[in-house]
């Protein structure tokens, strides 16, 4: 770390809840949510922070509080620069204007002196390749040129801490290296990125360091593959049996006539490639159920699908059951993973219900298996499956 | 040791209850931001209209063909400040017009000014840019259009002369017709910012800027002379800020009229105070309004 740039110091932020005027009626009862709580940190030059957590978990609201959008309710940040924001690029385009005179109007809003456009404006044309375009209107673009031109007002910013929120997923792929090309420019230039991302593969070839919020919390700040794992709960150091009941649902729509209540893995955590998952599952069920069945996802660590599952339930009766499942995973490769369990309830005419849903049911390991041909070997980025072949 | 610690930083950022800003360096900082915008709204006003930036000059006119029929010829209002001079003769159409687009400027920086906050709420709550660019960007924009108008004026004001039916006493004193418009545009924004202020929470607010217009236009010399006002009356009338500002244009422009110090001062004072008034409320509250709105 160089110099630093940023440092957040207990940064909490609450949000007032209910209607405006009904608020002076009641205004001894106190209804606020609480969108970040007692945040540190510090980051200093050349360093690329990537900040990761589940929806609602205040990236956003961070992000927010560091670009001056609205102000925390306690504690304080400290910067040692400008700070240029690409929040949702494009903002502030205005649609009856040019190309070219959104560049200027859209760098202004970002903070540049026109003299730091009419530098800039051949550099920033040519990044976004809409040169041919430049002197439409933009409400005539398309939406992947309209992106590209904000990227690229965005990217010539000239500010020493530069925010990033989802900003990659813009136009085409090849669109997408220049971005990252330019975002990693930007870090080694010596300047303090701050990345905000739901692409952990992005966030894995981007950043130095990684920060996990979890509800307002800030629980991770370290080393990016570490928290990475935190996030995507693959953390293979607790218990392989795991109390389900209180785990926070995080799907919509459940009919929650069924919860699923304990996991049970034997005790085992990581399995060789070529095993077979087993777990005991037990569940509450508040009627019998009609046709249950029981989805199991498997997600991998950059936070893809992976394979998917199905199994009928028989005899899921109204109470307490436990079932004991096989799951072949032989042919996952090695890495690690997530169990998704969605208990449903089907009838006659083909509705399927959802009855209960966890998106972290249990995380498990493949690992290489001990005797194998040296042909056969494996690299992240290849998938996720082997097929089996032979010749005929 | 924590106090020196924090002058190593070049900026900032508390929790929103910190000590008043003007915040006008910043605004300087963004001026190219304010001309952008100010721009903007000058040439997309009149975009898919069929008489374009005719309606710039059309607008005054027919008004003003309105109020010399409505007020001056049927209503028989004086449209005299003072008392009434052998050797001056202002035609009625020319005191309401300078009335006219000076209350025009006025009322619609205040209605857009008031407006700044909710209007641009989607583009402020994704970027930070210091938010009294956007006001101020609008009473320049109103100040662009006025200045045409004026032209307008003074051209008539300046063929009437030539042709001998209106006769004017012309001074130097036309000169400081800028600090007067400077004066409009002060007052305008302080009362546009508060109201802006009281909008992002009640929206009440925006209902009764029209009203409150309404009301404040009939408070003030625009459709009718000083004269009208019965003279006890008077020192209680002047209280009004806006109503030296109408008398002291017209006094300027026509070198006949109503023009006393004492009044000019305690408007000016008045203006001042709601500009700073309007400025530092609306700082307060920027800082943490994208909650609320």
């Amino acid at each position: 770390m160089g110099t630093p740039m940023i440092r957040v110091e207990h940064v909490s932020k609450e949000y007032r809840l209910g209607v405006i005027g009904q608020q002076m009626r009641r205004r001894n009862e106190k209804e606020t949510l609480t969108a970040l709580s007692d945040i540190s940190f510090e980051a200093g030059t050349g360093e690329t922070l990537g900040i990761i957590g589940p929806n609602g978990a205040g990236k956003s609201t961070l992000l927010k509080l560091i670009t001056k959008i609205t102000r925390p309710s306690a504690g304080r940040i400290l910067l040692n620069g400008r700070v240029a924001s690409m929040i949702e690029v494009g903002t502030g385009f205005h649609p009856e204007l040019t190309g070219r005179e959104n560049i200027y109007l859209n760098g202004a809003v970002l903070g540049m002196s026109m003299r730091e456009i009419d530098r800039k404006l051949e550099e920033i044309i040519d990044f976004s390749e809409c040169r041919k375009f430049i002197d439409t209107p933009v409400k005539r673009y398309s939406s992947g040129m309209y992106l590209k031109l904000g990227f690229s007002v965005a990217a010539y910013l000239d500010a020493e801490v530069v925010i990033m929120d989802e900003v990659l997923a813009v136009g085409d792929a090849a669109f997408q290296n220049k971005c990252i090309q330019k975002i990693r420019e930007i870090s080694e230039s010596g300047k303090t990125v701050l990345f905000v991302s739901h692409n952990m593969n992005t966030v894995r070839n981007l950043c130095s360091r990684c920060l996990v919020l979890d509800q307002g919390r800030l629980t991770y700040d370290g080393e990016v593959e570490l928290a990475i794992q935190r996030y995507l709960s693959l953390d293979l150091s607790s218990d392989p049996a795991q109390d389900l009941d209180h785990q926070r649902r995080v799907f919509h729509k459940t009919g929650e006539m069924a919860h699923m209540t304990y996991i049970d893995l034997f005790g085992r955590r990581v399995f060789e490639m070529g095993e077979a998952l087993r777990f005991r599952l037990r569940y509450r069920a508040l009627r019998d159920l009609e046709q249950p069945c029981l989805r199991a996802g498997v997600w991998a660590a950059d936070g893809t699908a992976a394979a998917i599952g199905f199994v009928p339930l028989t005899g899921a009766r109204k109470g307490e059951n436990e079932v004991q499942i096989c799951m072949d995973i032989s042919r996952l490769l090695p890495g690690k993973y997530r169990l998704e369990l969605v208990l449903t309830e089907s009838d006659d005419s083909g509705r399927m219900v959802k009855q209960d849903a966890l998106r972290n049911a249990a995380a498990f390991e493949v690992a290489l298996p001990k005797d194998r041909p040296l042909y056969r070997a494996y690299n992240r980025d290849w998938g996720y499956v082997e097929l089996p072949m032979s010749v005929e | 040791m924590e106090i020196q610690r924090k002058e190593q930083w070049k900026y900032c950022i508390e929790p929103g209850k910190g000590k008043p800003e003007l915040g006008f360096r910043e605004l300087w900082q963004y001026r190219g931001l304010v001309y952008l915008f100010a721009k903007r709204d000058f040439t997309s006003r009149y975009r898919q209209t069929l008489l374009g930036p005719l309606w710039m000059f059309l607008n005054p006119l027919l008004t003003t063909i309105v109020f010399t029929i409505v007020f001056g010829n049927m209503a028989n209002f004086p449209t005299m400040d003072g008392p009434v001079s052998e050797t001056m003769a202002v035609p009625a159409f020319l005191f309401y017009m300078i009335g006219n687009i000076l209350w025009n400027y006025f009322s619609n920086t205040v209605r857009d000014v008031s407006k700044t906050l909710t209007a641009n709420v989607r583009i402020m709550e994704k970027v930070y840019y210091p938010r009294l660019v956007s006001p101020v960007a609008s009473a320049l924009s109103n100040q662009m259009t006025m200045a045409v108008r004026l032209l307008l004026f003074f051209c008539l004001l300046a063929g009437g002369a030539l042709c001998g039916r209106v006769s004017v006493s012309v001074t130097w004193m036309v000169f400081l017709l800028p600090l007067l418009l400077l004066q409009l545009m002060l007052l305008s924004l302080g009362t546009g910012l508060i109201i802006s202020v009281l909008t992002v929470k009640y929206r009440d607010a925006g209902f009764m800027v029209d009203f409150f217009l309404q009301l404040w236009l009939y408070m003030t010399p625009v459709v009718y002379g000083l004269q009208m006002v019965p003279g006890r009356w008077i020192g209680l009338y002047l209280l009004n800020p806006a109503a030296p500002i109408m008398t002291t244009a017209r006094y300027l422009c026509f070198g006949d009229g109503y023009f006393q110090a004492g009044p000019v001062l305690w408007s000016w004072a008045v203006t001042l105070l709601l500009f700073l008034a309007g400025v530092l409320l609306f700082n307060r509250t920027e800082k943490n309004f994208v909650d609320v709105i």
